[in-house]
């Protein structure tokens, strides 16, 4: 690949990282704000049982305590958010800005001058890693009205790789099976491993054979694929993500 | 007379709290809990204003909103929001939104926008009434 090429490449891996991460910020702010809008109309009925009151209504102390659950719910599911998404920000924690920029494409060792280093990659566990995702982006997921079913790995299923970049993957994947494979779309994932390789499967009921071959096929998602080094299987509606154990 | 409002919303208990606190104010209140069940309402109910969630599954906020002005082109909808960007908020006008309100919002000011939103139904219903009774007139050539 000569450096015009490498440079287009990283450009396609930056653009596409970049809507990976707005998209999950955008969703989960939303979530945020929905949940705040409760808290909000929950403190504005306290204001106005607390207005009734000053004109000589009783007021119940139950429903006082039914407010305050309500309130005290919305808090913990806020919280529970903002640490999804403070989880999820950390996941670019290990290279800098300007690995997203520079030609790190083919040097996956690097020095500290802005190029991907030995420290950005680590050891993920990728029933957790997809888990995750498909946590962080429920909404976008209900949205889609997808279904989407999770074998329980029975061993570890380990890789060595940039968190960040797998999950932005996982989530093409998700993506192009929810959002390009028609409504009521139903996915089940499964995890495999052995000496040569670890794995997740993604079998699809999608009907379209031609809609099934387009995922994965994006300019941003060869790019990623190349980055990541991992090997993509497509088999009428299963797809598989393979990290051989020997790079 | 009290306004008749549709509040659509994917969150549940958001729905439960603004109806009561809408009630409260005086207002009429039917609750939908997605677009889909929202167009069926309107098949057969009437109201003043309706007030959506611009991001719900099953329909997005846009198509939503086109298909109940395709219905029912006098309904006046006051779209809720997380985050409202200047091109949706524009397109959403375009479209046919009548007032848009962010996140967590102010019941005063929604009350006020429900109002707003009434007296201007009720100003297109009369104007499609007159056009009614012009058509008539003129087909028997008064």
């Amino acid at each position: 690949m000569n450096k015009k090429d490498t440079s287009t490449q990283t450009n396609f891996l930056s653009d596409g990282a970049t809507l990976f991460f707005g998209k999950m910020s955008a969703s989960t702010t939303h979530e945020i704000k929905n949940s705040l809008a409760i808290i909000n109309e929950n403190a504005g009925l306290l204001s106005d049982l607390a207005q009734l009151t000053k004109n000589g209504h009783s007021l119940s102390p139950e429903k006082v305590d039914n407010i305050s659950e309500k309130i005290q719910k919305q808090v913990q599911r806020t919280d529970l958010i903002l640490k999804k998404l403070n989880r999820f920000s950390h996941s670019v924690d290990g290279f800098s800005v300007d690995c997203l920029k520079t030609d790190s494409l083919n040097s996956n060792r690097l020095n500290t001058e802005g190029h991907r280093t030995e420290n950005s990659e680590e050891l993920i566990n990728l029933p957790e890693a997809l888990n995750f995702i498909i946590d962080l982006s429920s909404r976008l997921i209900q949205r889609s009205e997808c279904i989407i079913k999770v074998k329980t790995a029975t061993v570890p299923v380990i890789i060595s790789s940039q968190l960040f970049y797998v999950q932005y993957l996982i989530w093409r994947v998700i993506e192009s099976m929810c959002y390009y494979g028609g409504k009521k779309d139903q996915i089940s994932i499964s995890f495999d491993t052995s000496e040569e390789s670890s794995s997740i499967w993604f079998e699809s009921n999608l009907t379209e054979e031609s809609v099934f071959k387009e995922i994965l096929e994006t300019h941003q998602d060869k790019a990623l694929i190349d980055h990541l080094k991992v090997l993509v299987k497509k088999n009428n509606s299963v797809l598989g993500l393979i990290w051989p154990k020997t790079i | 007379m009290s306004e008749k409002v549709l509040l659509v919303d994917d969150e549940k208990e958001f729905l439960e709290i603004m109806s009561e606190r809408m009630e409260a104010r005086g207002m009429e209140v039917t609750t939908a809990e997605s677009a889909q069940k929202a167009l069926s309402i309107i098949e057969t109910n009437t109201f003043d204003a309706i007030v959506m969630d611009f991001q719900m599954p099953e329909i997005d906020g846009m198509e939503a909103l086109k298909a109940i002005k395709t219905k029912k082109p006098e309904l006046q909808i006051i779209l809720l929001t997380g985050y409202a960007s200047v091109e949706k908020t524009v397109e959403a006008m375009k479209v046919g939104a009548t007032d848009f309100l962010e996140k967590p919002a102010d019941i005063a000011a929604l009350e006020e926008k429900i109002k707003k939103a009434k007296a201007e139904k009720m100003l297109i219903v009369e104007k499609q009434s007159e056009d009614k009774i012009k058509d008539i007139l003129q087909r028997h050539g008064v």
